[in-house]
């Protein structure tokens, strides 16, 4: 009984020590000196890593005075909402899946508009021009019938096949390009029946059906432009019926007719992925990304599914560093004749600056340096081969690309003809995922993989096409559309 | 919860039998002397709870074991024995701290739980015995009807209130502090009400009578006689309270995002740890971690939750 | 002092409280909690009402739906306008399942994890072999974080992980099985089913012992010299005189229709093929559209409480003369 006393001491001690330590951490920015401004960042912790943000926080700082402090974060978007709604500490913020015509819309999001109007510095150009084209197009908005920037592209980006350099070297295999030499590399690869270190056998592909089934997207989505064209995959973007009415805008779903090729498109990985179970690692459906990214990097697999931040995360979970060298391949095309496309993966990312942030005018000097050369040149470097939404043509990589084939992947890759899948329709940003290309951003490669014959192209394409119509009265409601 | 708290409430007039419970446990007692078929029943059900029972112990032990591995060699084998020991998981563990946990590290969501459900179960507990006490034995105007009111409420399910919570509770400013949360958790007439309510109607009143003559005010007396009368009841239903807002997850998720507790910070460490990185093991050990304060609770305390449950109910 | 208080007639132990140190004194002690309940259960009950009959006008605000009226419907269209979209969305294959998904509840809680713990619940008390021991297990559910009890059995079931593991090294080759495990919809969804009934029993196993074991010693001891068989025991004497704590877990069960959220979130995410009303409540709530999850949470309050309130009832009635 006395034992279990003192016990009790001992935790009640223990639990007071705790309790002081958490007391004694308060947030930082409220206890800093009152005339110090200090610009609060906070960016999404993904595949960019925080070199390249603490670096330019740090050369911005050197450069201006103005004191930066930087915070990345997996969560942000949880709170985001709530942060620009009642006032959160930053002042800057970074990520995907930024719901900003919305917050836009609330009144939430400063304009940005003489950011985009000013000069950049060291060059002619405004921030404007120096952007990649379509970039501006996509940030602006339309609030009590004024139209303003509201926020900043991040990234421009590019997805599809990364490759193993060394092994397709060593077996003497052609990179492929057009989708026919792509399904004959893969057949070559499974009858080579080779194994690698650890005597696993050597398939076509790694991926991650657990988290990451969504980097398929990447080839797909070209695929759907090459055999669409642009011009009706930005007719489908608009997501107004056949009459041009928000009514029947499910209409751009019907496999039949205007979803035609993206079904087409789904059956092409359908055949090369789904139905040929021997082209991917045995669990690959359900392999979470660090298996997958293993499976890579242990020679297991050729090729991996993936988007511009493959050599920052491949490196990170494999200790800093992989025994081959890779490179992303253009994604090999529908037929010979096909258009190259480059699909910008992550286009809508963003880059916001609250309104109720006591610090605009820093956030807007920060947004402007952003834009300067020695900065996307950096970020290139420090973010390894992703590069910002600006123009590259006239920054010189060369230092960079000379011992890193994947630099220069990127950046050839980045050059051939762009297409990002954003929609300015209202239910695409209201009604939180329902109207993707994906309705619901429910999936079906992972789960054509597990079960091939139920998630033909055909069923897929008529699930998608129900499924629109099914809800669509009630988003366009939700929308304020009805 | 509530609502077994209110059908169990009659039971608890029976405190006496269960005394009388203990007798049940006697050894060679006619009641646990089992023959043929029954016997054989008996066997079969014991196997059954002790397979429910691996079930249970196996995947905890699977995790304490992996937790001492690199993510590499669990990787290659989650069932082989670690080697070597990476007790620097378990440091990494402690250390780990980012903005998605607000930048706390592991200590500081322990504390942020002491200070949230530890100030939330005081104010719930001083509270509710201060309601059931005067709802139990004085009788003043309006009384029937809060006793009726606050049955109804814990009678009527009512689904979806959060958003209106929510709105009131931003009105109010009581966001991302922690007196909000501890503001929600301080209610008075829960089951805890109930709980008390009943010891207290059956508690005698002579000893209130003899306190007035010596002159004591009822303030007093409520503190100084009732309270360490009441001292039983009051500690279980603080044990349970407690248990029931340290694992909470829902309140601090929302209201307190930026300075998490454990019960939600080990979800965000989960987030970036396992989903961004891979990194099982390190989660693994946070896992561990969490489990030594809840399961030393459990240790030291275990007869006053055992005894008491019947009455209350844990958090489900 | 004393004379103030009268003694009140009857067994009833009740104060007459008419003096005014008393009614002081009384008042204080209520203040906070009285204060307290009103607003957080008066107050967010009424402005849930509110919130179901509000929605954004064009600049976001939340406004009363009545107001952005355009007279071109009738005006109970406009006034309802939040339940038009909640039953539009019935229709929405994206959005109905959360209501299939959540109903399963019902009979997840109440027809399979109660009537399993009743039985288990019989054993226990009966002292079956380490039963002490056994109820630590039952009670380890209700003391760990959901968070950790979720990802305990994720990850053993995931590949790679315990139980794959150990039926491999038994030399069961069971790999695509539990890779496709948590891939197609209704394994997912047996996923959250089966761990919902594996952590919900040991929950329902100590309410019932706890309300067997105040059965009188003499009834049981009769039993047991009569020679009643364990069966005859179970359904003609444990079950009645166990009622009480069924019903109360009954209608836990018929909530947990509602309250059923965190399970799925932690095992499947935020995923139709598993999504509840619970867990459509808390994600829509911390957005920016508190209207919509506040109409349904009052419409599933009016369908719910009567079907629930009933069923309590029409259980009370069962065993109406069992009171002991």
């Amino acid at each position: 009984m006395r034992n279990s006393k003192k016990i009790k001491r001992v935790a009640l001690a223990l639990a007071l020590a705790t309790f002081l330590t958490a007391c004694g951490e308060d947030n930082p920015k409220g206890s800093g000196g009152s005339n110090e401004r200090e610009l609060w960042i906070c960016a999404y912790d993904g595949g960019y890593g925080k070199e390249w943000i603490n670096n330019m926080a740090e050369s911005f700082q050197k450069k201006t005075g103005i004191s930066v402090h930087v915070d990345v974060d997996t969560t942000i978007l949880d709170r985001i909402e709530t942060n620009l709604k009642n006032g959160g500490d930053y002042d800057i913020y970074m990520s995907h899946d930024i719901n900003w015509r919305n917050y836009a819309a609330q009144g939430w999001l400063a304009d940005l508009d003489d950011v985009y109007s000013a000069q950049v510095e060291g060059s002619s150009k405004t921030f404007e021009q120096k952007l990649v084209s379509g970039a501006a197009a996509n940030s602006k908005f339309e609030v009590n019938g004024e139209e303003h920037y509201y926020k900043v592209c991040y990234t421009q980006g590019a997805g599809g096949f990364v490759y193993n350099i060394d092994m397709f070297k060593e077996n003497n295999w052609k990179v492929p390009t057009t989708y026919d030499e792509l399904v004959n590399l893969c057949k070559t690869i499974v009858d080579a029946k080779l194994t690698n270190a650890a005597h696993k056998k050597v398939v076509p592909f790694a991926w991650s059906g657990s988290d990451r089934q969504y980097y398929w997207d990447y080839p797909v989505f070209e695929w759907w432009a090459q055999k669409a064209g642009l011009e009706k995959i930005s007719t489908i973007l608009e997501y107004k019926g056949p009459t041009g009415q928000y009514a029947d805008g499910y209409e751009m779903y019907n496999p039949e007719t205007y979803y035609k090729e993206f079904v087409e498109a789904y059956k092409m990985w359908w055949d090369l992925v789904a139905n040929t179970p021997e082209n991917s690692t045995s669990t690959a459906r359900s392999d979470n990304l660090g298996k997958a990214q293993m499976a890579f990097a242990n020679g297991e697999a050729a090729m991996i599914p993936y988007a511009q931040w493959a050599k920052y995360e491949l490196e990170s979970t494999n200790e800093g560093k992989l025994d081959f060298q890779f490179a992303m391949m253009k994604t090999p095309k529908v037929s010979a004749s096909s258009e190259d496309y480059n699909y910008l993966v992550g286009f809508g990312d963003s880059v916001v600056v609250p309104s109720n942030s006591p610090n605009i005018d820093l956030a807007k000097k920060f947004l402007s340096y952003m834009a300067t050369d020695q900065c996307c040149h950096d970020f290139v470097r420090d973010a390894k081969g992703a590069f910002l939404a600006f123009d590259y043509r006239d920054i010189d990589l060369s230092d960079l690309e000379q011992d890193d084939p994947y630099v220069k992947s990127i950046h050839e890759k980045l050059s051939e003809n762009n297409f990002a899948l954003v929609s300015k329709n209202p239910i695409t940003y209201l009604t939180t995922n329902k109207v993707m290309p994906w309705v619901n951003n429910d999936y079906y490669y992972a789960k054509a993989a597990s079960d091939p014959s139920s998630n033909q192209a055909s069923t897929v394409g008529s699930k998608i096409y129900e499924a629109a119509k099914s809800g669509w009265a009630s988003w366009c409601r939700s929308a304020g559309l009805a | 919860m509530t609502g077994a708290t209110y059908s169990l409430l009659k039971v608890l007039r029976k405190k006496a039998d269960d005394r009388k419970a203990d007798s049940y446990s006697r050894k060679h007692d006619i009641l646990y002397k089992r023959h043929g078929g029954e016997k054989a029943l008996f066997v079969v059900m014991g196997i059954l709870f002790a397979i429910f029972a691996v079930t249970f112990i196996l995947p905890f032990l699977w995790i304490l074991m992996n937790s001492f591995k690199s993510t590499k060699g669990f990787a290659m084998d989650s069932l082989a024995w670690p080697d070597p020991f990476q007790w620097a998981n378990y440091k990494n563990a402690f250390e780990f701290s980012n903005s998605a946990t607000g930048n706390y590290n592991f200590l500081q969501m322990l504390g942020m739980s002491v200070l949230v459900a530890g100030g939330g179960t005081l104010a719930t507990v001083l509270t509710s015995s201060c309601a059931a006490w005067v709802v139990a034995k004085y009788r003043f105007p309006g009384r029937n009807l809060i006793f009726g009111v606050v049955i109804f409420s814990l009678i009527v399910p009512i689904v979806g209130a959060l958003p209106s919570q929510i709105q009131l509770m931003r009105s109010l400013h009581l966001t991302d502090t922690v007196i909000g949360c501890i503001f929600l958790y301080s209610g008075g007439f829960g089951s805890n009400f109930l709980l008390l309510y009943s010891f207290f109607k059956n508690l005698s009143w002579t000893y209130v009578e003899a306190a007035k003559i010596d002159g004591a005010s009822d303030f007093r007396i409520f503190v100084q006689i009732i309270l360490p009368m009441a001292k039983g009841p009051m500690v279980a239903v603080t044990i349970l309270t407690l248990i029931g807002l340290w694992n909470d997850y829902l309140t601090p998720s929302i209201y307190l995002p930026k300075q998490p507790t454990i019960a939600y910070g080990i979800y965000l460490m989960q987030s970036t740890m396992v989903e961004t990185k891979g990194q099982y093991p390190l989660f693994f050990a946070t896992i561990v971690l969490t489990m030594i304060p809840i399961i030393l609770i459990f240790v030291l305390f275990n007869k006053t939750i055992m005894e008491n449950t019947s009455v209350g109910g844990l958090k489900g | 002092m004393v004379s103030a208080l009268s003694r009140h007639s009857g067994e009833r132990k009740k104060r007459k409280a008419n003096h005014w140190a008393v009614y002081l004194f009384v008042f204080l002690m209520l203040l906070y909690p009285v204060a307290h309940f009103c607003l957080m259960w008066f107050g967010v009950n009424i402005n849930s009402i509110f919130l179901a009959f509000k929605r954004p006008n064009d600049s976001g605000v939340l406004t009363w739906t009545l107001s952005l009226w355009d007279g071109k419907s009738s005006w109970l269209e406009a006034l309802f306008y939040n339940f038009k979209t909640l039953f539009m969305g019935f229709s929405d294959k994206t959005q109905y399942p959360i209501y299939v998904n959540s109903l399963m509840y019902f009979v997840i809680s109440c027809l399979i994890t109660l009537p399993i713990s009743f039985f288990f619940s019989y054993f226990v008390f009966k002292k079956v072999a380490g039963s002490a021991f056994f109820k630590v297990i039952f009670y380890l559910p209700s003391i760990l974080p959901l968070l950790i009890l979720c990802m305990a059995y994720k990850y053993s079931l995931s590949p790679g992980g315990l139980i794959p593991g150990l039926l491999t090294a038994m030399g069961i080759d069971c790999e695509a099985f539990f890779a496709d495990l948590f891939i197609a919809s209704e394994s997912k969804r047996w996923l959250v089913w089966i761990f919902c009934i594996w952590a919900g029993i040991g929950y329902d196993v100590i309410l019932l012992t706890a309300g067997m074991s105040r059965i009188p010693r003499d009834i049981l001891e009769s039993c047991k010299m009569d020679g009643v068989n364990p069966f005859r025991e179970f359904f003609k004497i444990i079950v009645p005189l166990t009622w009480p704590t069924f019903t109360t877990l009954f209608i836990f069960g018929m909530m947990s229709v509602f309250n059923v959220t965190f399970q799925p979130f932690f095992l499947t995410a935020v995923d139709t093929d598993t999504e509840t009303i619970g867990l459509y409540i808390y994600n829509a709530s911390r957005g920016t559209g508190l209207h919509e999850p506040a109409t349904l949470g009052l419409f599933c309050s009016l369908i719910g409480a009567p079907v629930i309130l009933g069923a309590r009832s029409l259980l009370n009635r069962c065993f109406k003369n069992v009171g002991f």
